[in-house]
C-alpha cells in the first residue's frame, strides 16, 4: 500500500516537472541552442587550426624603405616564398601605394622593411619589422604577422651565423670583398633556413579509424554539450523558493527522496531523448559504422553517466550550505568533470602526477570507452566502475534525503 | 476635510466606483464596508493616491489631489493590507529607517512612543520573530511617523488576536480625537465597525455606495 | 542625501559578513589562486618521445635544448617501445635520432637529419615540431658557419689558422648575444600597435573574473528586495524608490572603488601586473551598472545567480582556453569581439560598454518612473 503511494507521489512530481518545462518553452530551446552555438563555433576554430585552411589568401604588400640589394632579394624571396604558401600572397608595393590599396580593400596588411635594416641586422643591432593592418580585417593581420615572425625567425638565424662569420672574415676581407662574401653568406642561410622543414622525415600514424581528428573533437563537443545541457536542465527543474508549496505536499507524504526520484527520472528521459537525437545527427553527418552492440554500449555509458552526474548534484543540494555558495560548487564540480574527463584537454596532455588517478573518474572512465568504441572500433566496455558509482551515490541520496527529512 | 467629488472608476467598460460623493470632517473615523471586488480597495487605493480615478476628482482640506500631489501625500498615512516591513531587521530599525526617508525628523525617543502607545514593547525584536497582530501594529505605527492628517487603513487587523484588535482600534480613536485625523478604514466585519467608527459607508449595493449615516 | 545611505546601510548590515565575503574575495582570491593555477598549468605538459641510436655530442645537445623546453615532457626510449606507445596514444609524437646525425650534419646534410612519428590526433605536434626543426636549424647553421669560416680560411692559405670547435664556441656566444628581430602588429589608423601575443596578465584576468561573479552576486538583494510589500510605501516618502536604488548603486560603485583602488595598489605595485587606473575605473563602473541593470530584469534570485555563474564560466573559458596552441588562441581571441573582456585584458577602457550601460540605466530610469505613472492610472 505504501509502496503504491509512492508511486503515486513520484508519477505526480514527474509529470509537474514536465508541466513547468512546457511553461519556460521559451528559455528552453534557448537554453539548449545557445551551448551548441558557442561549441559549434570554438569546434569550428579548433578543427580549423587543425586542418590549415584552404580559403581565399590573405594579400600583404611589402613596403621597402631600406633600398639595399639585399633587401630587395629579401623581398624577392618573400614572394617567391608566398607562392608555396595557400593562404598568404605577397607583392612589393610603393608606401603611398599600399596605404590606398588598403583603403581600396586589394590588401589586406602590409609590412615595411625600415630604413638601414640590412646594415642594422650586420651591426647585430635590434630591428623591428611593422605589420600595419586592415581595420575591418584583424584576424588576416594576425595571420600576417605570424607569416612575418616566421620570416623573421629565418632572418635571426641568418644573422647569427653571419655574424660568425663576419667575425672571422674581417681579419682576412677588407670593403667590397667583405661586403659581398656577406652577402652571398646571407643568402645561402637564408635559404638553409627556409629549407628548416625538411630536416624532418615525417610520418604520420593513424591509430584511430578516421585519419582526420573530426571524429574526436566532434565527439568530445557532444559529450561537453551534454553535460552543459544536463546542467541547464537541472537547474531549470531545480525546486527553489516553494516552501510554500512544500509544507502542502509534506502532508500527502511526499519526502526529498520522492523527488530525487522524480528528478532523476525526468532527467534521464528528456536526456536520453537529447542524447539519442544529437548522436544520430552525428552518427549521419561523420557516417560513422558503428554495429548495433557498440550502439547500446554507448547508450549504457551515456545513461550511466547521466544518472551519475544527476545524482552528484542532488547530493550537493543536500549540503546545508546557501544557494549562491552549492551553485559555484555544482559549477566548480561540473568544470572538473569536464576537465578531467579528457573531452577538454586530451588525456595524453594531463600532469604526469594524476595519469592513473584520474581514471577513477567517472567522466573519464565513460569519455575514454566512447573514444575506443567509436575511434578505435572496439567491441567492449567496462562497466564496473560506473554501477559502483551509481550505487554510492543512490547510497548517498537515501541518506542525505533521511538527514534532511529529520533535520525537518 | 476630505471631498469626494462625482469620484467614478472604470475598467474597459465595468463601472467600480459611479460618481461616488461625500465628505469626511476632522477627526472622523468612517469604515468601508462590502462584498470582495465591491470596489472598496478600489476605492481605498484612489484616497491614498495610488491610483486615479477616470474622472472625478478627491480634495484634501482643499487640495486637489491631481494639482497637488506632493503635498497630498505628505499628509496621508497608508496602511497596506500586507505587511510591509523589513523582515530581517528589528522593530526599532524598521521605525528609524522610515524615518530617515520620510518628511519629518523624529527622535529615537518619539519613535519607540509611538510603539509604546500602542502596546508594542519588543522594541529590539526582529520582525521575523513578532506574532501576527506585533506586525500589525508596527505596520500602523510605520504610516503614523510622520503624523499624517489623513490615514487610510486597509483591512488592518485580518488575521490577528482579539487583543491587539482591541488595542489597535483604542489606539486609532485615540488618534482621531487628540490630533483630529481623519481616519478611513476597511473591513469585512461590520461588528468592528460599529465599535470604531463614527460612520460607515457600504459600497458595492445599487446604487454604487450607500451612506449608513444618512439612512 | 546622508539619510537615504544611512537608511541602505542599515538594509547592507544584515548581511555585512556575506558582503565582506564577496568584495574581498577577487583580490584574496587571485593571490591565492594565481600561484595554484601557475603550478597546475605548468605540469599539464606535451609528453614527446626520443628515441636516441647515437651519443654523440650534436644529439645530446638536439635532446638536451628539447628536454629544456617548460611546454614538453621528454622521455627517452628504445624504438619499439616509442612507437607502440604512440600508437596507444600516450606520446604527443617520437623523435629519432638514427646513427650518424653528428657526421651528417658536418658533412652539410640538411635533409632527413631526424624522423618524426605523429598521429592524426597529435594536436601539439606542429608546436612541438617547429621547436625541434628550430633547434636542428640552429645546430646546422653553426656548423655551415664553422664551414664557411674554414673554407675562407683555406682560400687564403691559413686553413689552420682557426679550428672549427673555437669557431662553434664563437657562434653560440653570438646566438646568445645576437639581438631580437621583432614585429608590430598595428591596425591601419589607429595609433597603438596591438601587443604581440598579448602578454598573458594572469592576475588581472583571474581578478576580473572573480570580480565580476561577486559584483553579480553583491547586486542580487534588488531581485528580492524589489518584490517586497514595502516598496509601496515610498510612495510617501521624500524619495521614490527608483532614487532610493539609484543612490545604493552608488553607495555600491563607490565601495567596489576603494576596494579596486587597493587592488590596484596590491597588484601593479606589489605584484607588478601593470594596468592602467582608467581601464580598471571603465571596467568597475560597467559591471556594476550590468549588474543592477540585470537584478533589475530577473524576477527569481536562483536563476539570476545560476545566469551570473554560467556567464562568467563563459567568460572563463573564452579567455582561458587553449593554452597549449599559441595561434589558437590568438584566432579565438581575434573572432571574439563579442568577449566582453576584451578591452579590459588589452588594457584598454571600454568607453562603448560604459556607454551601453549607461543608456541603459537611463531607460530604467524612465521606465520605472513610468511604472508609477501607469500604477497611479490603471491597476
Amino acid at each position: 500500500m505504501k509502496q503504491m503511494d509512492g508511486f503515486r507521489i513520484v508519477s505526480v512530481l514527474i509529470r509537474n516537472n514536465f508541466k513547468r518545462l512546457k511553461g519556460k518553452w521559451l528559455s528552453l530551446p534557448l537554453v539548449l541552442l545557445a551551448p551548441i552555438i558557442l561549441l559549434s563555433v570554438i569546434g569550428y576554430l579548433v578543427i580549423a587550426i587543425v586542418e590549415q585552411p584552404t580559403q581565399e589568401p590573405i594579400h600583404v604588400g611589402i613596403v621597402n624603405l631600406d633600398q639595399t640589394d639585399q633587401t630587395h632579394l629579401l623581398v624577392h624571396l618573400m614572394e617567391e616564398v608566398s607562392k608555396s604558401i595557400d593562404y598568404i600572397d605577397v607583392t612589393s608595393y610603393q608606401e603611398s601605394d599600399a596605404e590606398a590599396a588598403i583603403a581600396a580593400e586589394q590588401l589586406d596588411a602590409y609590412l615595411y622593411f625600415p630604413r638601414q635594416f640590412f646594415s642594422s641586422l650586420l651591426r647585430g643591432e635590434s630591428v623591428q619589422l611593422e605589420v600595419v593592418g586592415h581595420p575591418n580585417k584583424r584576424l588576416e593581420g594576425q595571420l600576417v604577422q605570424g607569416f612575418v615572425d616566421n620570416i623573421g625567425d629565418y632572418i635571426e638565424s641568418a644573422q647569427a651565423n653571419i655574424l660568425t662569420v663576419d667575425y672571422y672574415a674581417s681579419t682576412l676581407l677588407a670593403g667590397e670583398e667583405r661586403q659581398l662574401l656577406l652577402f652571398e653568406q646571407f643568402q645561402s642561410f637564408f635559404f638553409h633556413a627556409l629549407a628548416k622543414d625538411q630536416a624532418l622525415q615525417e610520418h604520420e600514424v593513424q591509430i584511430s579509424l578516421y585519419n582526420s581528428p573530426l571524429v574526436y573533437f566532434t565527439i568530445a563537443i557532444w559529450f561537453v554539450l551534454i553535460t552543459i545541457w544536463l546542467f541547464s536542465l537541472y537547474i531549470i527543474l531545480h525546486k527553489h523558493d516553494d516552501r510554500r508549496m512544500k509544507k502542502r505536499i509534506i502532508l500527502y507524504g511526499l519526502t526529498d527522496l520522492h523527488e530525487a526520484i522524480a528528478l532523476l527520472i525526468t532527467l534521464l528521459v528528456i536526456m536520453i531523448v537529447l542524447a539519442i537525437s544529437s548522436f544520430a545527427l552525428i552518427h549521419y553527418w561523420l557516417q560513422l559504422s558503428l554495429a548495433t552492440d557498440q550502439l547500446w554500449f554507448i547508450a549504457l555509458l551515456m545513461g550511466l553517466y547521466i544518472f551519475i552526474f544527476s545524482e552528484l548534484f542532488i547530493v550537493i543540494d543536500y549540503l546545508p550550505l546557501s544557494q549562491r555558495l552549492k551553485l559555484i560548487i555544482q559549477m566548480l564540480a561540473m568544470v572538473g568533470i569536464l576537465l578531467f574527463s579528457g573531452a577538454t584537454i586530451p588525456q595524453v596532455y594531463f600532469p604526469m602526477s594524476i595519469q592513473d588517478g584520474v581514471g577513477y573518474l567517472f567522466s573519464n572512465h565513460v569519455f575514454t570507452w566512447l573514444e575506443q568504441i567509436i575511434l578505435h572500433g572496439r567491441f567492449h566496455a567496462e562497466f564496473a566502475l560506473l554501477y559502483g558509482y551509481s550505487l554510492i551515490s543512490i547510497f548517498l541520496i537515501s541518506i542525505g534525503s533521511v538527514i534532511r527529512g529529520r533535520v525537518k | 476635510m476630505l471631498e469626494i467629488r462625482e469620484v467614478t472608476k472604470k475598467y474597459g467598460r465595468k463601472h467600480v466606483l459611479d460618481r461616488i460623493n461625500f465628505q469626511i470632517m476632522r477627526g472622523e473615523v468612517v469604515g468601508l464596508i462590502g462584498e470582495n471586488g465591491a470596489g472598496k480597495s478600489t476605492l481605498l487605493q484612489i484616497l491614498a493616491t495610488l491610483m486615479s480615478p477616470t474622472s472625478g476628482q478627491v480634495l484634501l482640506y482643499q487640495q486637489p489631489y491631481h494639482k497637488h500631489i506632493k503635498q497630498v501625500r505628505k499628509k496621508i498615512g497608508y496602511v497596506p493590507q500586507d505587511i510591509a516591513l523589513w523582515e530581517q531587521l528589528s522593530v526599532k530599525d524598521n521605525m528609524v529607517f522610515f524615518e530617515k526617508l520620510s518628511w519629518v525628523n523624529r527622535t529615537e525617543q518619539q519613535l519607540k512612543q509611538i510603539c509604546t502607545d500602542m502596546q508594542l514593547n519588543q522594541w529590539k525584536e526582529k520582525v521575523k520573530n513578532l506574532s501576527g497582530g506585533m506586525k500589525r501594529k508596527l505596520n500602523l505605527a510605520i504610516s503614523l511617523i510622520h503624523e499624517p492628517e489623513l490615514l487610510l487603513l486597509d483591512e488592518p487587523t485580518v488575521g490577528i488576536d482579539l487583543k491587539s484588535r482591541v488595542e489597535i482600534n483604542a489606539y486609532l480613536k485615540e488618534l482621531s480625537k487628540q490630533k483630529g485625523t481623519i481616519i478611513i478604514y476597511t473591513s469585512h466585519d461590520m461588528s468592528e465597525i460599529k465599535e470604531l467608527c463614527d460612520r460607515a459607508l457600504i459600497i458595492g449595493d445599487d446604487p454604487f455606495y450607500h451612506d449608513i449615516l444618512n439612512q | 542625501m546622508m539619510q537615504l545611505c544611512i537608511a541602505r546601510l542599515m538594509l547592507w548590515k544584515q548581511h555585512v559578513l556575506s558582503y565582506l565575503f564577496w568584495l574581498w574575495l577577487p583580490l584574496i582570491g587571485t593571490l591565492l589562486f594565481v600561484p595554484f593555477i601557475e603550478d597546475v598549468s605548468d605540469e599539464f605538459l606535451v609528453p614527446i618521445g626520443i628515441v636516441l641510436e647515437e651519443e654523440t655530442e650534436l644529439a645530446q645537445q638536439l635532446y638536451q635544448t628539447i628536454a629544456q623546453a617548460d611546454t614538453v615532457n621528454v622521455e627517452q626510449f628504445e624504438e619499439q617501445e616509442a612507437i607502440s606507445r604512440l600508437n596507444r596514444n600516450q606520446l604527443d609524437s617520437v623523435y629519432l635520432i638514427r646513427e650518424g646525425y653528428q657526421e651528417r650534419i658536418e658533412h652539410g646534410e640538411q635533409r632527413y637529419l631526424v624522423e618524426a612519428y605523429y598521429t592524426e590526433h597529435s594536436i601539439a605536434y606542429p608546436y612541438v615540431k617547429e621547436m625541434v626543426t628550430s633547434t636542428i636549424l640552429a645546430d646546422t647553421g653553426k656548423v655551415k658557419a664553422a664551414s664557411a669560416v674554414v673554407g675562407l680560411a683555406e682560400a687564403h692559405q691559413q686553413s689552420d689558422k682557426w679550428n672549427s670547435d673555437e669557431i662553434l664556441a664563437t657562434a653560440e656566444q653570438l646566438y646568445q648575444a645576437s639581438s631580437i628581430l621583432s614585429t608590430d602588429l598595428t591596425i591601419s589608423g589607429e595609433d597603438r600597435p596591438i601587443a604581440e601575443h598579448d602578454e598573458p596578465k594572469l592576475y588581472w584576468l583571474v581578478w576580473v573574473l572573480l570580480s565580476t561573479l561577486s559584483t553579480l552576486f553583491l547586486f542580487d538583494w534588488i531581485i528580492t528586495e524589489k518584490s517586497q510589500h514595502v516598496r509601496l510605501r515610498f510612495q510617501y516618502m521624500k524619495v521614490s524608490y527608483r532614487c532610493f536604488l539609484l543612490n545604493s548603486l552608488m553607495m555600491m560603485l563607490i565601495i567596489l572603488l576603494l576596494v579596486d583602488g587597493l587592488t590596484f595598489l596590491v597588484l601593479n605595485v606589489y605584484r607588478g601586473e601593470q594596468l592602467s587606473i582608467l581601464t580598471l575605473f571603465s571596467y568597475r563602473v560597467t559591471i556594476a551598472v550590468f549588474s543592477f541593470l540585470l537584478a533589475m530584469i530577473w524576477k527569481n534570485r536562483y536563476f539570476y545567480q545560476a545566469t551570473a555563474i554560467s556567464f562568467v564560466l563563459w567568460l572563463t573559458l573564452i579567455n582561458s582556453s587553449f593554452k597549449i596552441e599559441g595561434e589558437a588562441y590568438q584566432l579565438i581571441q581575434s573572432v571574439m569581439p563579442l568577449n566582453p573582456l576584451r578591452a579590459f585584458l588589452n588594457d584598454h577602457a571600454s568607453w562603448r560598454g560604459l556607454m551601453l550601460v549607461v543608456i541603459g540605466l537611463a531607460l530604467w530610469y524612465a521606465k520605472e518612473g513610468g511604472f508609477y505613472a501607469r500604477n497611479k492610472g490603471s491597476n
